[in-house]
């Protein structure tokens, strides 16, 4: 068996597994971590700029890739004319450049701040590195490796079809440009990391947060100028 | 509350026991399936049968009737394997048969060791079996009257006899009678005229200069000049028909161009080789990427609105920071 069908053809089953039971476990060894654990609490402004926009960016990133898992025709119908193809792509573009712009905000933040460097924990680092690789792959992806709505309509999806139906094409991926394969593999290690790290909060499906008036989150019983 | 601390600042034990279980998993996978080898025909069929025949003439490659007496073995194996990087090293025989075949490369499909034996097993037998010493076999004055006049041949092998007064470069670069329509090849390549069988559209991932606005797309090579690339309409529909390229087969295998969709590709193509390619899409870079900065900047302001309210001013004196 070639790297490649270890890679694409292995790798995403043991990932899937692993997260499967993982969370599973997790669920019933410490259901009460299924959270991210706000750190509102010791840093708010730049909090604010990096998460709102990183999160609206991901879930409309990750929208747009579920819709063209479940109806890639649907993707391609509407990208017959480069008009339309043009308008997905662009509007997919700003979503990214949001997600990526905010998960920078969050990095920085995380590790520039000694409170909040101090309730970070190595998974953590951990999750924030792969998300960051993730985006940038996808942010490149879409600069300089267009039009992915199509392509990954055409070639992607059949393959991640493939997985789901327990033959893995591995041919439908394993020539695709390094960063496209990057993009691939390291999806596959965020499913894998989910039930380690704070990421497993998206398992809460937390979907009213999307439209949710703001919190404010302040300490309760402290003397103003007392830091 | 101890336990979520603990959780969040070590990794937790049995983080261990899956990562035990993931090794695992890769070796139990790994081992049956690194044992298990198709037959020679099979992958032969699956990958070499697009541009290769065994006794039967040249397509887009040679005719490999013999091929396994004519060369070393450990070099075909290795030209099976690892073709990208036997054209990257320049190899003189390489050379050679990419000026002899339009520079079209033999795609690298990632086979083993195993495999490549495996093929050239087939190509062994199958080269026995066949009594006649090989032949070069050019392509009929029948078979192009065939296509001008309209006739729709739905097998390029049909019409392939021995007819030894045709030089092939001539009908390769010939394109005075094209039989395509390159207004439907124009309509095929951006996705306004799907194909019969469901292949992707080109734009998808290959620009060309004729595609005007945000341009087509760049995982693929600029398909601008692509007519006089491989030598002109027999050789490109070869190429079209066939999509020998590793990236490609993957979905082309399975969805491939029918003949006379090529034919209207080839037309288009043949009209947009007089065309300069375009290694830099200006309008991508200003409108593209423009719009896309704008509509980001746009969505932070957006944001900010909304959350206009948020009691920054409030927060500020009642938590001292």
């Amino acid at each position: 068996m070639s790297f490649d069908q270890l890679l694409y053809g292995v790798f995403p089953y043991v990932c899937i597994i692993i997260a499967i039971v993982g969370t599973i476990w997790r669920y019933t060894k410490d259901r009460f971590s299924y959270s991210s654990l706000s750190s509102q609490f010791l840093e708010t402004r730049q909090l604010f700029w990096g998460s709102v926009a990183w999160h609206y960016g991901i879930l409309g990133v990750l929208a747009a890739h579920l819709l063209g898992f479940l109806i890639p025709q649907s993707i391609l119908w509407w990208n017959m004319e480069p008009v339309r193809l043009y308008i997905l792509e662009t509007t997919g573009f700003v979503l990214g450049l949001l997600a990526l712009a905010g998960l920078v905000m969050l990095v920085i933040r995380r590790f520039s701040n000694s409170r909040i460097r101090s309730v970070t924990s190595p998974m953590d680092a951990t999750l924030l590195l792969v998300l960051l690789v993730q985006v940038v792959a996808g942010v490149w992806i879409a600069i300089f490796f267009r039009w992915g709505s199509s392509w990954y309509s055409s070639f992607a999806v059949p393959y991640l079809w493939s997985i789901l139906e327990l033959k893995p094409d591995v041919s439908l991926v394993n020539n695709l440009p390094w960063v496209v394969q990057l993009h691939i593999v390291n999806a596959f290690v965020l499913i894998l990391l989910l039930p380690f790290t704070r990421l497993v909060h998206f398992l809460s499906v937390p979907i009213k947060y999307v439209w949710r008036p703001h919190q404010i989150v302040r300490w309760n019983e402290r003397s103003v100028n007392n830091t | 509350m101890t336990s979520n601390f603990y959780f969040h600042y070590k990794i937790p034990r049995w983080t261990y026991i899956f990562l035990s279980i993931f090794l695992s998993f890769i070796w139990l996978f790994y081992m049956p399936l690194a044992q298990s080898s198709e037959a020679g025909k099979t992958i032969y069929q699956s990958f070499c049968v697009s541009c290769h025949t065994i006794g039967k003439g040249r397509l887009v490659g040679p005719d490999l009737k013999g091929v396994t007496e004519l060369r070393e073995t450990a070099w075909l194996v290795r030209w099976i394997r690892e073709p990208n990087k036997m054209v990257a090293e320049g190899d003189p025989l390489v050379k050679q048969l990419l000026a002899e075949y339009n520079n079209i490369p033999m795609p690298s499909f990632g086979l083993s060791k195993t495999q490549a034996e495996d093929i050239l097993a087939y190509i062994k037998a199958e080269s026995n079996k066949l009594e006649m010493p090989p032949k070069v076999i050019k392509i009929t004055d029948e078979f192009i009257n065939s296509k001008t006049s309209g006739t729709n041949n739905t097998d390029n092998t049909a019409a392939i006899n021995i007819n030894p007064n045709i030089t092939e470069n001539t009908l390769l670069t010939d394109n005075s009678e094209l039989f395509g329509n390159a207004v439907i090849g124009k309509k095929l390549f951006t996705g306004q005229q799907t194909f019969s069988k469901g292949s992707p559209a080109c734009i998808a991932c290959h620009r060309n200069t004729a595609i005007k606005g945000l341009g087509g797309g760049t995982l693929g090579p600029d398909l601008t000049k692509v007519f006089s690339r491989y030598g002109g309409e027999i050789g490109l529909n070869s190429v079209l028909t066939s999509t020998p390229f590793p990236t490609m087969q993957g979905v082309f295998s399975k969805k491939p161009v029918s003949d006379v969709e090529a034919e209207h590709l080839t037309a288009f193509f043949a009209k947009t080789d007089k065309l300069p390619e375009r290694p830099v899409n200006i309008v991508f870079i200003v409108i593209g990427i423009g719009i896309g900065v704008l509509g980001f900047i746009a969505s932070y302001i957006l944001m900010h609105f909304i959350w206009r309210n948020r009691l920054t001013g409030v927060r500020k004196p009642l938590v001292g920071r």
